[in-house]
């Protein structure tokens, strides 16, 4: 039998694979130029492109709609080489959405229905948001035209779940969805204390800037518990419990993170605190509450016990480990109680 | 079969006993190489496990490729993986940036070969190395300034071209 010959050293011969690994390290300009040496190189770029797997970090690129571009394609101009290029985009038609965020590579587009799409532009992948943020139900008339003023991803949709956080009329106010999710939450403000003019995200917190200048950080981590809850001394407190998921098909969850507020009822806003000072607070499905270790000594100061509380590990996943445990405020950690047996 | 049956060897490089294996190139060259090293390759990973007598055969590869895949697995098998962010971690990767870097200062065709032998072979972080190496020089170069670099003929007809040049070279088709 004769001896397969070894691979040879031909370029035009390069197996589709390796070119699409090459031209996956290309900017956009240099993959329209590569597509164009020959029939192989150009087949690699489309499947590179169509495939989704186009996904490299690229130089910011300006987009806009022209008329000359047409309604259905847009304008790219490169700044890594100063040029413009234009690419068509699936439906509905660029030139009639409104594009209301750019960020990790995809745009945020609104068409006249105010209706959300989600698109990456190198890979034409697209995303349908479903609903809008109650509070921007209201407006009818022109202030459709500007319902949404801004809105930031946490991450690329492409890679896992993410959030979306918007600034909306009619009072410029947050809420936030997850990506591809249908269900908005509405953070609730004073109307002083919203009238948000830009949000960036960073390392697990968006941070929201209103018109006064003030800087807001918010979290969000899996669908937030929220308790509230009187101290022995009478202070109303608000729970945040943050949770997070141990896998992403497990509804299984884990308590990372408790953050306190000290809710003023005069002023009518919020006060991060750091300690319950001689309390010890309960929450979960009980009766949450707030119980001084001076009246029951051997429970632990300044220590949150918690159980599960989120309706659907209580309802679906009976089998599954029961978050139940003791979260120190000192620590910033939780440790577990005791595991029931499902 | 045993997979041990297709060690030929046992050296003592590096102060321990360790396994090696025979790899023969297209042209009847052997090489022996400590089994962690010729292990970066799945698909002589994979023959290892299936066993066999006399040496690997690697008919694709002919020995002047090979040599150079195998410099490259000898130098990543080598690297233990130390705890990261201390000082000697910082300066392995840095030394295995500047080998890589060193690595592929080759001709065009040696470069050709060595993408494809690490498609063939599995050799993941050579591939990937290839290919970014190919990336970096195509950057900013025209097409006709790339196919007169990699000696590739322009099979596209004049009315082909015309169509490519108006539509982003048909990657949006």
């Amino acid at each position: 039998m004769e001896e397969p010959p070894a691979l040879g050293a031909d370029w035009s011969k390069l197996p589709a694979d390796i070119l699409t690994s090459i031209q996956g390290e290309l900017e956009f300009p240099d993959l329209f130029r590569s597509a164009a040496v020959c029939h192989s190189w150009s087949a690699a770029a489309r499947s590179l492109r169509r495939h989704g797997l186009y996904s490299r970090p690229q130089t910011p690129c300006l987009l806009y709609s022209t008329a000359a571009a047409g309604t259905r394609a847009a304008e790219l101009y490169s700044l890594a080489d100063k040029s413009s290029y234009t690419i068509p985009l699936p439906d509905p038609p660029i030139a009639e959405r409104s594009i209301v965020g750019s960020s990790h590579g995809w745009l945020v587009t609104a068409d006249a229905r105010s209706e959300l799409h989600l698109l990456n532009p190198a890979t034409v992948a697209t995303i349908e948001q479903e609903g809008e943020p109650a509070a921007a139900a209201i407006c009818g008339g022109r202030l459709r035209r500007v319902l949404y003023l801004n809105v930031v991803l946490s991450g690329d949709p492409s890679r896992g779940d993410c959030i979306l956080m918007m600034i909306h009329n009619p009072y410029k106010e947050l809420s936030f969805a997850r990506v591809g999710g249908n269900k908005w939450h509405w953070i609730t403000t004073s109307f002083w204390e919203s009238q948000y003019l830009d949000c960036i995200y960073h390392d697990g917190a968006f941070y929201a800037m209103n018109l006064p200048g003030g800087i807001h950080r918010y979290t969000i981590e899996g669908p937030p518990a929220i308790h509230v809850a009187r101290t022995s001394s009478g202070e109303f407190l608000q729970i945040w419990r943050i949770t997070t998921d141990s896998s992403q098909d497990s509804l299984e969850t884990h308590t990372s993170d408790l953050e306190i507020f000290k809710v003023d009822l005069d002023k009518q806003c919020t006060v991060d605190i750091d300690t319950l000072n001689d309390d010890s607070l309960f929450i979960g499905r009980n009766y949450s509450c707030c119980i001084s270790t001076k009246d029951y000594p051997r429970l632990q100061p300044n220590h949150v016990y918690f159980i599960d509380d989120d309706e659907y590990s209580l309802m679906d996943e009976q089998d599954y480990r029961r978050d139940v445990g003791v979260y120190s405020l000192e620590n910033r950690s939780a440790t577990e109680i005791v595991n029931p047996e499902p | 079969m045993a997979a041990a049956d297709s060690c030929d060897g046992i050296s003592t490089s590096g102060g321990g006993w360790e396994k090696t294996v025979t790899l023969v190139s297209s042209d009847d060259a052997r090489f022996e190489v400590r089994e962690a090293a010729a292990s970066l390759s799945q698909t002589v990973r994979r023959m290892i496990r299936a066993g066999g007598d006399g040496g690997i055969p690697l008919p694709k590869v002919d020995a002047r490729t090979l040599s150079t895949v195998l410099e490259y697995c000898n130098k990543h098998a080598a690297v233990p993986a130390p705890a990261p962010e201390s000082s000697s971690a910082e300066a392995a990767a840095v030394d295995l940036e500047w080998f890589d870097k060193e690595l592929m200062h080759v001709d065009l065709a040696t470069l050709c070969s060595l993408i494809r032998a690490a498609d063939y072979l599995e050799v993941a972080g050579l591939l990937d190395l290839t290919c970014k190496t190919v990336a970096d020089m195509i950057k900013s170069k025209t097409a006709e300034e790339i196919r007169q670099m990699f000696g590739i003929q322009n099979d596209f007809t004049p009315e082909e071209e015309e169509q490519l040049s108006r539509e982003n070279a048909g990657v949006f088709e």
